[in-house]
């Protein structure tokens, strides 16, 4: 619940970025160069008429660049002038002093800073984004904000808890539209968390590995959207898989309720597996770990239920037996 | 037509229909001869019947979960409006919905706004990593997803349903 589901859709596109920039470089990387190899320099006077792209090494662009920077698990610093985007990707970038950025300036896994006499609006002629942090769209909303003056961990809190209130709004609209199918794939957690979150990952890795090859693989443009689409059916497995999770802790949870009270009942059950499962997602630093294995477990139990020939409530006692 | 035995497929023998209508006088007797159920027991059955899938139907069912989100609903509001305590009730509402409203959708503007940018960064790093980088990557996530397969084939397998 960290995040909107928008954002853990962008993350995760982050995120398959920084594997692909992981794989591919990580021999340059794991052999990084120490020392002064360790960073690769424009020196101030000289000019780099095409794009400069570093794998697990710092940058410093202190002359000017006729093209763009991309750097791979190292930071970028640029106080000379870039005609092209700066990219950092695991790492940040630091515009300082008179340097200059025609282009877009964006870290993803980073952030992007602005030291001595340079700001977003003298130094970049573009967009500036930074997708380091979890909440970083919704930070830069607020940043730019009349509100910029309040505090800003109680509108986080209530942006976090209306995120609790999608969850279940999603959560209720799959049980009312398929409550069967639903059904059938809680019975599936029980006594198995640890394989679901085994599972869970290996879908999970799965999914970056494909997308972050799309990307390297295939034209830019092309890899770029096949990895979205990988990304966003991972999500879709993901929403589908918290629902059934609510609803089997929910059913644990209220067990002991009779028919005929307000306790009774599979929606009643997805709220309370809900709540047990998102309030302490809102704990400072523990939180946001914990709702990475409830996801996790989640996808794990997705991909269980769509790989079961059969749903269990199909099946007679005789069935079972025969099975 | 003689009777099949659904059983067997085979026809039934006069044997057989001789012991199925013996079977049915002796569970008749034994109904009339037991005791009646108590008054309750229609009930008990009913209150003991766990919920069914199509019973999501009913508005009953669903009290719990309106008061949940007007209850998450309340608390997001109060938790953002109380900084706010000098706005009038309607500014502040306002300022929540158009904020929020932003702050949802934001992540799609910026994934727009960023996407040429990736793209730069993405033909930069291919042509910066050796040509098969991404073909191997690619095998190596088509080998995940068949050990994934394998496992939960396994796990199929050894756990009875």
């Amino acid at each position: 619940m960290s995040s909107a589901p928008a954002h853990r859709t962008l993350l995760r596109g982050a995120r398959l970025l920084l594997a692909a920039s992981f794989l591919s470089g990580a021999a340059p990387a794991l052999a990084a160069p120490q020392g002064a190899e360790a960073v690769m320099i424009v020196p101030e006077g000289t000019r780099r008429p095409n794009d400069v792209t570093a794998l697990g090494r710092r940058v410093e662009i202190r002359g000017d660049v006729a093209g763009a920077v991309v750097g791979s698990f190292g930071d970028i610093l640029v106080t000379g002038r870039v005609t092209g985007p700066v990219v950092a990707i695991g790492g940040d970038v630091v515009v300082a002093g008179s340097g200059r950025v025609e282009g877009d300036v964006l870290a993803v896994g980073g952030a992007v800073r602005f030291d001595g006499a340079a700001s977003a609006a003298r130094s970049v002629g573009g967009h500036v984004r930074s997708l380091g942090a979890l909440e970083a769209a919704f930070l830069s909303e607020l940043r730019t904000s009349p509100l910029a003056g309040v505090t800003v961990s109680p509108l986080l809190l209530s942006f976090r808890l209306f995120l609790l209130l999608l969850w279940l709004a999603m959560a209720l609209l799959l049980l009312r539209t398929a409550p069967r199918a639903l059904g059938d794939a809680s019975t599936m957690v029980s006594g198995r968390l640890v394989l679901l979150g085994a599972l869970g990952t290996s879908a999970v890795l799965t999914g970056l590995l494909l997308a972050s090859g799309l990307v390297l693989a295939l034209p830019a443009r092309v890899g770029l959207a096949l990895a979205a689409a990988v990304v966003s059916i991972l999500y879709a497995v993901k929403v589908w898989g918290l629902a059934a999770l609510f609803l089997a802790v929910g059913r644990r949870l209220l067990q002991g309720a009779r028919r005929g009270g307000a306790l009774f009942g599979d929606p009643a059950a997805v709220t309370a597996g809900l709540l047990a499962l998102g309030v302490p997602s809102l704990v400072p630093t523990v939180g946001p770990l914990f709702w990475a294995l409830v996801s996790l477990v989640a996808i794990g139990l997705a991909v269980r239920t769509l790989a079961a020939r059969e749903p269990q409530s199909t099946r007679t006692p005789l069935a079972r037996e025969a099975a | 037509m003689e009777p099949l035995n659904h059983a067997t497929g085979s026809p039934e023998s006069a044997a057989d229909l001789d012991r199925d209508r013996k079977l049915e006088v002796l569970l008749d007797e034994m109904v009339a001869s037991s005791p009646a159920p108590p008054r309750e027991f229609a009930a008990q059955v009913a209150a003991a019947r766990p919920f069914a899938p199509w019973e999501v139907r009913r508005a009953s069912a669903w009290r719990i979960p309106l008061l949940a989100t007007s209850g998450l609903l309340a608390a997001s509001l109060a938790v953002f409006l109380a900084p706010l305590g000098g706005l009038a009730p309607g500014t502040a509402l306002a300022v929540w919905g158009q904020l929020f409203a932003a702050a949802l959708s934001s992540p799609v503007s910026a994934a727009l706004e960023v996407a040429p940018a990736l793209a730069v960064a993405a033909d930069s790093l291919r042509a910066a990593v050796t040509p098969g980088a991404g073909i191997a990557i690619l095998g190596a996530g088509a080998a995940f997803g068949a050990a994934t397969i394998v496992a939960l084939r396994r796990q199929t397998v050894r756990v009875p349903r």
